[in-house]
């Protein structure tokens, strides 16, 4: 038995090694906020998002002291309507969201639904990628890494402007949620069957 | 906060796993559990093939069954090797709703290291992940083998409590093999036997593995050596349960799946000094594996 036990710890030590290889976690990430409705006309709504839950999902998946935060993208945004049932309203029009406090450039469209609208009759999750704007996906992609990096969290404030037709009355929710992604690059110590060593333990930073 | 940091991986090197449960390997939660879209079966159908085709690679320990009762005791370290496309790459989808939808060539969980970005629509973008750049997986087993009138009961167990988030491993394997060549090839050093071994292996709620085989084995058995060809089936289920942290609360992903290589073909060599035996073994073809197995003959 104890030959045994000495066999399995010679394994143990061969195959425990001490290389150290990167690994790329990827992370997924909802920014959302959800604002009730009781709206006649036009509306201005206030969203706000927070860094806190990237920053919270980076380091309870990873070791974030060794962490470089790198291809942050926004896959997809949505809406996400629900009803209350003395809701008298059928459709929104005209939605405008824009980037407002906390953002570098203030007051850039987001998304703009200026030529379509969106039925509220039930509840219904509208993807709105269609009517993203580019500048604004990139100004917030940029304005995201550029906090992330300092690994402080900040809040951004979006601000949803709409219309409901007149005799109408919106009563319910709208949520809105951006699906952040990114890769976590991290160097770790590995066993046998990663590969040779290829990195040295980095800190924290963010890759634009 | 509840913390996740430094989970055992352990999917990966399983039983180097038995060899490796302390905490170095990381957080196979984190890359697994992020990968709750519908590409999660592509992304991880490579690992249910290769842990049952090493699983099932060096079980036969020599090539002639014994009609004396024997007792075998062998140590098996397996090695399987991810050469193949098919296991390193396989076709992702862009989720539903994703514009335009788009098929691209992304590494699985044993793949290179590096994700895959498919550009979207006005600024969007999807991540395929990145894989863990595998380029073998090693297990170490023990077995027991009891021989007597031509048949043989092969048996793996291993158990261990690891106190952590990882806790119970535990393996339990039963075999059987008879000679049947020596129904017609009488006073031969030649053998033909059949067999099958059913095996069971789980770690925490991370990994349920149920592995079948059987397989034909012919060889020739010498004083001191011993070769032999095989050819058989092979099937195995592997079952899993997944964490992922969002920023907000954990998602879980489930993983169910099968092996896709059903065909087994080995060959293996031994060699006998005294009561001591090695042998090396090969099967494949997807993955290749090699086995190496040292024991002792009573």
């Amino acid at each position: 038995m104890k030959y045994l036990i000495l066999v399995i710890l010679s394994s143990m030590f061969l195959l425990q090694n001490c290389n150290y290889v990167t690994f790329t976690r990827h992370l997924n990430v909802n920014l959302d906020d959800s604002k009730s409705f009781s709206q006649s006309g036009t509306f201005k709504k206030t969203y706000v998002i927070s860094t806190t839950k990237i920053i919270n999902a980076i380091t309870e998946n990873i070791d974030s002291k060794s962490a470089r935060i790198e291809k942050l993208e926004i896959e997809s945004m949505k809406l996400k309507v629900s009803l209350l049932p003395n809701n008298t309203a059928s459709s929104i029009h005209n939605i405008h969201i824009r980037l407002a406090k906390g953002w570098s450039e203030n007051s850039q469209t987001l998304v703009k639904l200026d030529t379509s609208r969106i039925i509220v009759n039930k509840a219904i999750i509208y993807v709105v990628n269609a009517y993203l704007d580019l500048k604004g996906v990139g100004v917030l992609k940029k304005d995201l890494v550029k906090n992330l990096a300092t690994g402080n969290p900040q809040v951004f404030e979006l601000e949803m402007q709409g219309l409901i037709p007149a005799g109408q009355t919106f009563m319910g929710n709208i949520a809105l949620e951006l699906k952040a992604t990114m890769d976590a690059v991290t160097c770790e110590k590995v066993p046998l069957g990663l590969g040779p060593s290829e990195c040295m333990v980095i800190p924290f930073t963010i890759k634009l | 906060m509840p913390h996740m940091k430094k989970r055992n991986l352990c999917l990966i090197s399983f039983l180097c796993i038995i060899l490796n449960v302390t905490n170095q390997m990381a957080q196979i939660d984190s890359y697994i559990g992020s990968y709750t879209g519908n590409n999660k079966n592509g992304f991880l159908q490579p690992v249910a093939s290769v842990l049952t085709a090493a699983f099932n690679t060096g079980q036969v320990t020599h090539t002639k069954v014994d009609s004396n009762f024997r007792v075998y005791f062998h140590l098996i370290g397996t090695a399987s090797f991810i050469l193949s496309d098919k296991l390193k790459y396989f076709n992702a989808t862009t989720p539903e709703n994703f514009l335009p939808a788009q098929t691209v060539s992304a590494p699985t969980v044993l793949g290179p290291r590096r994700s895959t970005i498919v550009s979207g629509i006005n600024g969007t973008a999807y991540t395929v992940p990145a894989g863990m750049g595998v380029q073998l997986l090693a297990l170490a087993l023990p077995q027991l083998a009891l021989s007597y009138a031509g048949t043989e009961l092969t048996a793996r167990f291993f158990a261990y409590d690891t106190k952590d988030e990882l806790s119970k491993i535990n393996l339990l394997g039963v075999g059987l093999r008879h000679d049947i060549g020596r129904y017609f090839m009488k006073a031969s050093t030649w053998s033909l036997s059949v067999g099958g071994m059913y095996q069971k292996t789980k770690a925490g709620t991370y990994m349920d593995l149920s592995t079948y085989s059987g397989a034909a084995t012919v060889g020739q058995q010498q004083k001191h050596f011993n070769y032999f060809g095989q050819v058989g089936y092979q099937a195995g289920s592997l079952k899993g349960n997944y964490k992922h942290y969002n920023g907000e609360s954990f998602e879980s992903v489930n993983i169910d799946l099968k092996n896709d290589n059903p065909l087994f073909i080995g060959a293996g060599i031994g060699l006998n000094i005294g009561a001591l035996q090695m042998q090396l073994q090969a099967s494949g073809y997807e993955p290749i594996i090699g086995s190496f197995a040292i024991g002792l003959k009573f």
